[in-house]
């Protein structure tokens, strides 16, 4: 299964270098895996019997015996993974270790990514993605999407001549806004009140069971657009998943406002290409969480807008700042490692340097993670945080000090005020799609009197402008700008 | 009570627009009968035929010491507008 964190990556750096990105899917991708056992199905609705094999003659009923795998089947996934996998390795395809359904061409710089039935192919150029199509059409049944537009249900715009590209997930927040009858609602600036604080319902507070799974329907729809490419609202979410056993009012009252948030911003996502540099953040907030147990968080930032991010209640309650940070930091390293593997394999090792660089604000966290000497305070740190140290050692990971102000992964540890919200959103890449759009308009004017020599720094600076304006713009502003979100 | 904000006006149009829910079938005969019934007759059999083509399945009977899983039809509206059919198996059913 394809993460969102690999597709991010990819398609990150097929911005940056200008690749071909295409989707293909595979029409009943599922027919094409053989079956090995003997399954017998009923016939289906509608299916003519030959008059040949009519019940005249047996005594039993007639069935299908399946050939091959259909959808349904408990070994229909297996069988077509093994089927396309071998496909990949004839034509010379490395399935890469770190995400099995990443598969790479080292000869012809092809990456292919799989999701069940959907393919995405990036590569430098047209002829090297219609060799591969030629193949794959020659082998299955295959229809041609195009530029790949949505994955997952994420929609993909790119702007080629700026090289940026935005990842948004609007027609989804619309969606579940109407299902949980939210599409009237109040918008929000923040997706958390951070004069809120959730405790857990009374004791005598027992939510019916209906109640229970309205909750948590509308915490998990939360959670995918969570996923795909808001992590601002990440620390929101993760905070009301931890009531979803019991929720009370005030619990929801707080998922509102996330949808609230989302109601105002449903074009926010991610916006490769504008700023361009490469990072790691952690960060923690020590026993913030109603049984004590700190909350951490990292991101990681590729070509300008967060691949990977997590905001979660730590397992173990923490004795100090720096343990919950040192905690937080081996979660951290962790991705880290991982992201270092999946860029090695996709051949970008020009960004590993980056990613290897893990921000950090706390002073005390980097002095334990870089010398293992033995302290009073830290000798019952468990053992598995530890790790990190040997990373330290290898120099596989490298610290940075970062102020707290400019730390970036504050925004998944706590409810912050507005003006730091917002601060922080850029700094993961997040952007508007009008702002998106507004690029394309100042591209045009800018062919006359614009340097085409702009740092990225120039360029990053003139995104956040026109972020803060649209938070103080007028409605015209916004009716304007609709009709062509629409489209998009 | 909702208080109508220039800044938010026109979103609120786009999300009563989006949430129109579109009508999905539930079984072959709802779907060949409702209004859209050529586009989901055409879907279907779209299926029917590339399921003949892939040799599927044989028909024969059913041995004696065997039983038969059950299966189903499935439409779905892709968000892009194409109509689908798809035989699913009722593959909870096996052993």
């Amino acid at each position: 299964m394809a993460k969102f964190t690999t597709i991010r990556l990819l398609l990150a750096l097929s911005c940056e270098n200008d690749w071909e990105v295409e989707g293909m899917d595979v029409k009943t991708a599922f027919l094409n895996g053989e079956l090995e056992e003997r399954i017998y199905m009923e016939i289906p609705e509608g299916v003519t019997v030959p008059a040949n094999k009519s019940r005249g003659g047996y005594n039993r009923p007639l069935a299908c015996r399946l050939i091959k795998s259909i959808y349904g089947l408990k070994q229909s996934p297996r069988t077509w993974y093994a089927r396309i996998h071998g496909f990949f390795l004839i034509h010379n395809f490395t399935r890469s270790d770190f995400d099995h359904s990443l598969f790479i061409n080292y000869e012809k710089q092809i990456i292919l990514l799989l999701y069940v039935d959907d393919v995405v192919v990036a590569a430098p150029s047209m002829q090297l993605i219609d060799w591969i199509r030629r193949k794959l059409h020659h082998e299955f049944e295959m229809t041609d999407l195009g530029p790949l537009r949505t994955f997952l249900g994420i929609e993909i715009q790119r702007n080629r001549s700026e090289r940026t590209l935005h990842l948004s997930q609007s027609k989804y927040v619309q969606r579940i806004l109407h299902l949980h009858k939210m599409e009237l609602c109040n918008p929000a600036q923040t997706p958390a009140d951070h004069h809120v604080r959730l405790e857990r319902s009374s004791p005598s507070f027992e939510a019916t069971l209906y109640e229970q799974k309205r909750y948590q329907s509308a915490v998990g729809s939360l959670m995918y657009a969570m996923l795909g490419s808001r992590p601002d609202i990440a620390y929101a979410v993760s905070k009301v998943s931890q009531y979803s056993i019991n929720p009370d009012t005030t619990h929801w009252t707080v998922v509102k406002r996330i949808f609230r948030y989302l109601a105002g911003t449903p074009n926010r996502g991610l916006c490769y290409g504008i700023q361009g540099e490469g990072n790691g953040f952690t960060d923690a907030d020590w026993g913030s969480g109603d049984d004590r147990k700190s909350i951490g968080g990292y991101a990681f930032v590729l070509n300008g807008a967060a691949i990977a991010w997590n905001s979660k209640k730590q397992s173990t309650v923490a004795l100090s700042f720096t343990e919950a940070e040192y905690m937080a930091l081996s979660q951290a390293v962790k991705e880290s490692i991982w992201l270092q593997g999946i860029l090695q394999d996709v051949g970008a090792r020009q960004h590993l340097e980056e990613i290897r660089n893990i921000n950090v604000d706390n002073q005390g966290a980097i002095a334990l993670a870089r010398n293992a000497e033995f302290h009073a305070r830290t000798k019952h740190i468990d053992i598995q945080y530890h790790f990190l140290r040997e990373h330290v050692q290898n120099q596989t990971i490298t610290l940075s000090y970062c102020p707290t102000s400019d730390m970036t992964a504050d925004i998944f540890t706590k409810a912050l005020p507005h003006p730091s919200f917002i601060k922080h959103s850029i700094d993961l890449g997040l952007i508007d799609h009008s702002v998106f759009l507004l690029q394309d308009t100042i591209g045009d004017n800018h062919t006359t009197g614009y340097q085409d020599n702009a740092t990225p720094q120039d360029r990053s600076e003139e995104s956040t402008t026109s972020e803060d304006t649209w938070e103080d713009s007028t409605g015209e502003g916004w009716s304007c700008e609709s009709p062509a979100l629409l489209q998009g | 009570m909702w208080k109508p904000s220039g800044l938010f006006a026109s979103q609120t149009q786009f999300a009563l627009l989006a949430g129109q829910e579109e009508y999905e079938p539930q079984t072959l005969t709802d779907a060949l009968n409702c209004n859209e019934r050529a586009e989901w007759r055409a879907a279907w059999e779209s299926e029917l035929t590339s399921l003949a083509k892939n040799n599927t399945w044989v028909i024969e009977p059913l041995p004696e010491d065997r039983s038969a899983i059950g299966c189903w039809w499935l439409f779905k509206k892709k968000e892009d507008g194409r109509y689908k059919a798809r035989l699913v198996a009722k593959g909870y059913s096996q052993q």
